[in-house]
């Protein structure tokens, strides 16, 4: 136990660089989805959704 | 040690011996921040003497053996386990994970640009590849190798005319 | 894009909290993971940019310079780590701190769509840069070079501010992916071509231009190892890849202003090459070496031409691997003999052959040989430049065989000749430094092999 704590002392450092790319990952896609808002709002290009759909692009 | 020292005092002497041989009009190597600390004094024939020449120099010229202490040197650090393991950790990560995985990713890429045709996202390898399949084809069959028409005409529905 | 920015981000608490021991493994180690994560950008579907987030998108002119910059980070640190040898571990943080900024500025500059945020970007790698050139440079002259370094910098880049806003004002918006299919051809008038100088000077200023070039000897022959290596590779890229961008919206002008920056980038190619020959001072010598390199590029990108701008890409990546590794095998150098003279180092083949080994690759890389990607980026810029005009093939001929002239004296001076007698106790190459070396090579010859990922946006 002691020996366990002891190594997460040492090398929490070591988890920082891929939590970062999860958290990264993470926003990203938190971000993507911003770009919803617009679908399907666009004048020129609007269309009617098909019955078997929600929206026109995930 | 003694080497190192032996080796300054040679520069040393070295360089005196350029800067003797400089014309009397003593040209300097000093840039304008530093020419301002060492400018060489107004009054003639008391100058101090000219400062080694030291601008291409390091200023800390001692070199320590560290094969003396660690004869497994690797150049990372002092500390004999801590340079072995930083060697580990350089070639685990720098050439088995990135080089490897980096090149083998890169080489398997999917080949989706396009040049020829810039209205459309394709597969240049593969266009390549077709155009030789049917450049074959024809020849073989005493086709023409190229028509004028792009498309084929008897898929292209024309509006009706309407005069 | 965030998912390679947080985690550079992250490798400041990283090195901060590691033991004082640890900081190199964990910084290198994290570095190349950090490189692991950025080989999905070369995945580029299509011939349109990878729209990451309303800020940040790469397509394939920047992606390859995004993997010139992540890859640099750890050789700048593995270069540095005899340098830093004796420092605290306080300043080594500091300076570790200082590298990872610098990456993380310039991530953002070369993924920005917006220009106004480009431009920040671009004036904030300065601060780090300064910051290392003048903190850990080795002389004193360090301080008259960042001077220089920031001066010019700074003066040649506030008009494309000015010229920013004006566009922003007339246009209405500064996004480069809306400017593309946005933008009207400039009338030929004297404001426009004025506003061509100001969009275009920053740029020169940071390729540098013959005649804007007189920071960069000074900045990288008196900035530490780590510093020298990131000038040659990515800042001055940073030029190239600006001006590729803004000339997009400076048609049609930038026809009749290129040429006299034309003529003064194939004339100043030879006069940087020359000076080149009669260096006695091994870094100042690479540096002019990428300076006249620098010069094909601006043709090339002036010359406005598919091909040329093939070849003005390929040559920024070979030229950023080339250039970093010789300024790595200058820093070996410099840490045995402690001068960074050429004849103070002479007959070094007897002592380190296999840095011997090492200099005659990159010499060779450095005139283009046959196979490398240096070839077919000078190849694809003199071949342009000739169908642009025959007379260039003058110009551009001599300079490379003045290029293959000092590289050859380069190679002569500091391999082979009598030893100096004050070379008594050498140290045999290390583990360390060969990593390095081989570490800016196999990329160029794996590249060698796969130039396509590496020909910008024409291709």
């Amino acid at each position: 136990m002691v020996n366990l704590l002891q190594f997460v002392r040492d090398h929490w450092v070591h988890v920082l660089v891929p939590m970062g790319y999860v958290i990264g990952c993470y926003l990203d896609r938190k971000n993507d989805e911003k770009l919803t808002a617009f679908r399907n709002k666009s004048v020129l290009y609007r269309r009617e959704l098909r019955p078997n759909e929600e929206v026109t692009w995930k | 040690m003694a080497g190192g020292l032996l080796g300054l005092c040679a520069r040393r002497l070295l360089v005196a011996v350029a800067t003797r041989g400089l014309p009397a009009a003593r040209i300097r190597w000093e840039s304008g921040s530093s020419r301002a600390v060492v400018a060489p004094s107004p009054v003639a024939g008391k100058r101090p003497p000219e400062p080694t020449m030291r601008w291409q120099e390091d200023p800390d010229t001692e070199d320590e053996n560290p094969y003396e202490k660690n004869p497994d040197f690797h150049g990372y650090d002092k500390d004999p386990v801590l340079d072995v393991w930083n060697m580990r950790v350089v070639f685990f990560f720098g050439f088995s994970i990135v080089m490897v995985l980096g090149s083998t990713f890169v080489a398997y890429l999917p080949d989706y640009k396009f040049v020829g045709c810039p209205r459309e996202d394709g597969m240049q390898e593969w266009s390549r590849r077709e155009a030789e399949r049917l450049v074959k084809y024809r020849e073989a069959n005493g086709l023409p190798i190229m028509e004028s028409n792009c498309f084929d005409p008897s898929k292209i529905q024309l509006p009706e005319d309407e005069d | 894009m965030l998912k390679i920015i947080i985690p550079t981000i992250m490798l400041f608490p990283v090195i901060w909290y590691s033991n004082s021991t640890m900081i190199w493994i964990n910084m290198t180690s994290c570095s190349l993971m950090i490189n692991l994560m950025t080989l999905p950008l070369l995945n580029q579907a299509g011939n349109n940019s990878n729209n990451f987030s309303l800020t940040f998108f790469s397509d394939s002119l920047s992606s390859p310079l995004l993997m010139l910059t992540v890859w640099l980070l750890p050789l700048m640190i593995m270069a540095s780590q005899h340098h830093l040898m004796k420092e605290s571990p306080t300043r080594k943080k500091l300076y570790l701190s200082m590298l990872i900024s610098l990456q993380m500025f310039l991530i953002m500059t070369f993924s920005a769509t917006e220009l106004i945020l480009f431009y920040i970007l671009f004036e904030a790698t300065l601060i780090p840069t300064l910051i290392i050139i003048t903190r850990w440079g080795n002389q004193t002259e360090r301080l008259n070079a960042g001077l220089y370094f920031l001066f010019y910098t700074l003066i040649g880049s506030l008009p494309l501010l000015v010229a920013l806003i004006y566009v922003q004002i007339s246009l209405g918006s500064l996004n480069y992916l809306v400017m593309n299919m946005w933008f009207q051809d400039m009338s030929s008038s004297w404001s426009s071509n004025l506003l061509w100088l100001a969009c275009i000077m920053a740029f020169m200023v940071k390729m540098p231009l013959y005649g804007l070039h007189l920071w960069l000897p000074k900045a990288h022959v008196e900035a530490p190892i780590a510093g020298s290596m990131v000038l040659a590779a990515v800042l001055l890229k940073l030029g190239g890849y600006g001006m590729l961008r803004l000339t997009i919206i400076l048609n049609p002008t930038t026809k009749i202003m290129a040429y006299p920056f034309i003529m003064l980038c194939l004339w100043g190619m030879i006069m940087t090459s020359s000076i080149c020959l009669r260096q006695t001072d091994l870094k100042s010598l690479i540096a002019y070496s990428s300076v006249s390199h620098m010069a094909l590029v601006i043709v090339a990108i002036l010359m406005q031409t598919p091909w040329s701008f093939m070849g003005a890409t390929a040559l920024m990546i070979a030229h950023g691997l080339t250039s970093s590794m010789l300024f790595c095998l200058a820093n070996s150098n410099y840490e045995r003999i402690h001068s960074r003279t050429m004849l103070l180092a002479r007959g070094l083949q007897a002592f380190l052959p296999l840095m011997a080994t090492w200099w005659l690759l990159a010499s060779l890389t450095n005139l283009a040989l046959p196979p490398f990607i240096n070839l077919i980026g000078e190849l694809f810029v003199i071949m342009a430049s000739f169908s642009w005009s025959n007379v260039t093939i003058t110009m551009t001929g001599l300079n490379m065989l003045i290029t293959a002239l000092y590289s050859l004296y380069m190679l002569t001076m500091t391999q082979r000749g009598k030893f100096t007698y004050h070379i008594h106790n050498i140290k045999p190459s290390h583990t360390r430094e060969n990593t390095l070396m081989s570490m800016h090579m196999l990329p160029l010859i794996m590249l060698t092999f796969n130039p396509k990922i590496i020909m910008g946006l024409t291709y």
